[in-house]
């Protein structure tokens, strides 16, 4: 499901190497992801690995809310799914699940390219709902495409992007 | 948590100095910043003066900047003043620049002097809020520090070319920024003015004025 009223594009090239394909209800390969405490640590604030289940949740609640797409990165002439991110108004949840595609900049350039997606929809501002204080590379990575903390929150703050 | 805006004064590498020029145009010659607490107030300030190596400031610059070669002849040397500076920004969450250019000189001018002294850990909390305020007012083309400050209607505290000063200011368009109401009021207009689809609440004649012929700004 996508944004209400909007028709969520099958794909979003970032570039040559970089894609987001849209959600497609298959997300097994991810749950090697949510196994890591130190990742669900930085997304949920607990360390506790995902259930089947709960991954089926959380997906399902990402697509009902807004546009979900795997972040998907051109390895051996194939493009493999190596993360997730979804993007409403009011959030954008990322997810670099693969260790080997972290801090390479993927997350800024999924984020500039979510912000695009938003400035065609005619937004005047993104919002992300919390990053807690602890989780300093998500915090730099938002920081560095624009985003500015503007409200506290219980473990964090709230960020906002003006478009 | 605490936000640090910044800036840098410089003058040029004198060009007798053609090795080190080749390398980095430019050498610091005052550091400014301010530290904002959570609330957005002031909680402290940095500036300091930075000896230069590779010829003196020459008179156009001692009049642009307010700093004599009197001033930094006893001043500490870059490295002395960027340890200084590195250590004071431990406890800022992002190191905030009007420009991107202000952490390219320090890079430049780290190799140039060949330093043993590693940007990574600045660099990965540095962010330009150049280009965060110009897109958020809606325009493509980089606005200097003056035309923000005018088009926010503050009155540009201290002097221009004041590294302090600058960082200040920048600190201030920040205030606005993160202040809905403010932000609106006085950025609102010249946003719908650029891009009429993104608000309604303002009308072309509202936004127009006279202020955008009078800042002179970019054509988009």
């Amino acid at each position: 499901m996508a944004i209400a009223g909007v028709p969520q594009p099958e794909w979003i090239q970032i570039n040559q190497a970089l894609r987001l394909r849209r959600f497609d209800g298959t997300a097994d390969f991810a749950f090697a992801w949510y196994q890591d405490e130190e990742l669900v640590y930085l997304v949920d604030g607990v360390k506790k690995p995902y259930s089947r289940e709960t991954l089926r949740g959380m997906y399902a609640y990402l697509d009902a809310h807004g546009e979900l797409y795997f972040i998907e990165a051109l390895e051996n002439g194939a493009f493999v799914p190596i993360g997730d991110v979804s993007f409403w108004r009011e959030d954008m949840p990322i997810v670099i699940g693969e260790p080997a595609y972290r801090g390479r900049g993927i997350g800024r350039q999924v984020i500039l390219a979510l912000m695009d997606r938003g400035r065609q929809l005619g937004y005047d501002r993104l919002g992300v709902r919390e990053i807690y204080d602890f989780n300093k590379a998500s915090i730099r990575c938002f920081t560095a495409c624009g985003f500015v903390p503007v409200e506290r929150t219980e473990k964090g703050w709230r960020y906002e992007a003006k478009l | 948590m605490a936000w640090v805006f910044m800036d840098l004064e410089m003058k040029p590498v004198d060009r007798q100095f053609r090795h080190q020029w080749d390398i980095c145009r430019q050498e610091v010659i005052e550091f400014g910043a301010v530290k904002l607490g959570e609330d957005l107030a002031e909680i402290d300030s940095f500036r300091r003066l930075v000896k230069p190596v590779y010829g003196e400031i020459p008179p156009r610059y001692e009049q642009l900047t307010g700093i004599s070669n009197a001033d930094v002849a006893d001043a500490a040397e870059f490295e002395t003043v960027l340890s200084a500076f590195a250590a004071w920004c431990a406890d800022a969450e992002t190191v905030y620049a009007w420009s991107g250019s202000d952490l390219d000189q320090l890079r430049g001018e780290v190799r140039m002097k060949d330093l043993p002294f590693s940007l990574t850990e600045l660099a990965a909390k540095w962010a330009d809020f150049q280009k965060i305020f110009t897109r958020a007012v809606g325009l493509k083309r980089e606005l200097s520090l003056e035309q923000a400050v005018n088009i926010a209607n503050i009155s540009f505290e201290g002097h221009q070319h004041d590294a302090l000063w600058d960082a200040r200011n920048t600190a201030e368009l920040f205030r606005i920024y993160r202040d809905e109401k403010r932000f609106n009021a006085v950025i609102g207009p010249l946003r719908a003015a650029v891009n009429p689809q993104k608000q309604t609440s303002f009308t072309l004649a509202d936004a127009l004025g006279d202020a955008l012929k009078k800042l002179n700004l970019p054509e988009e």
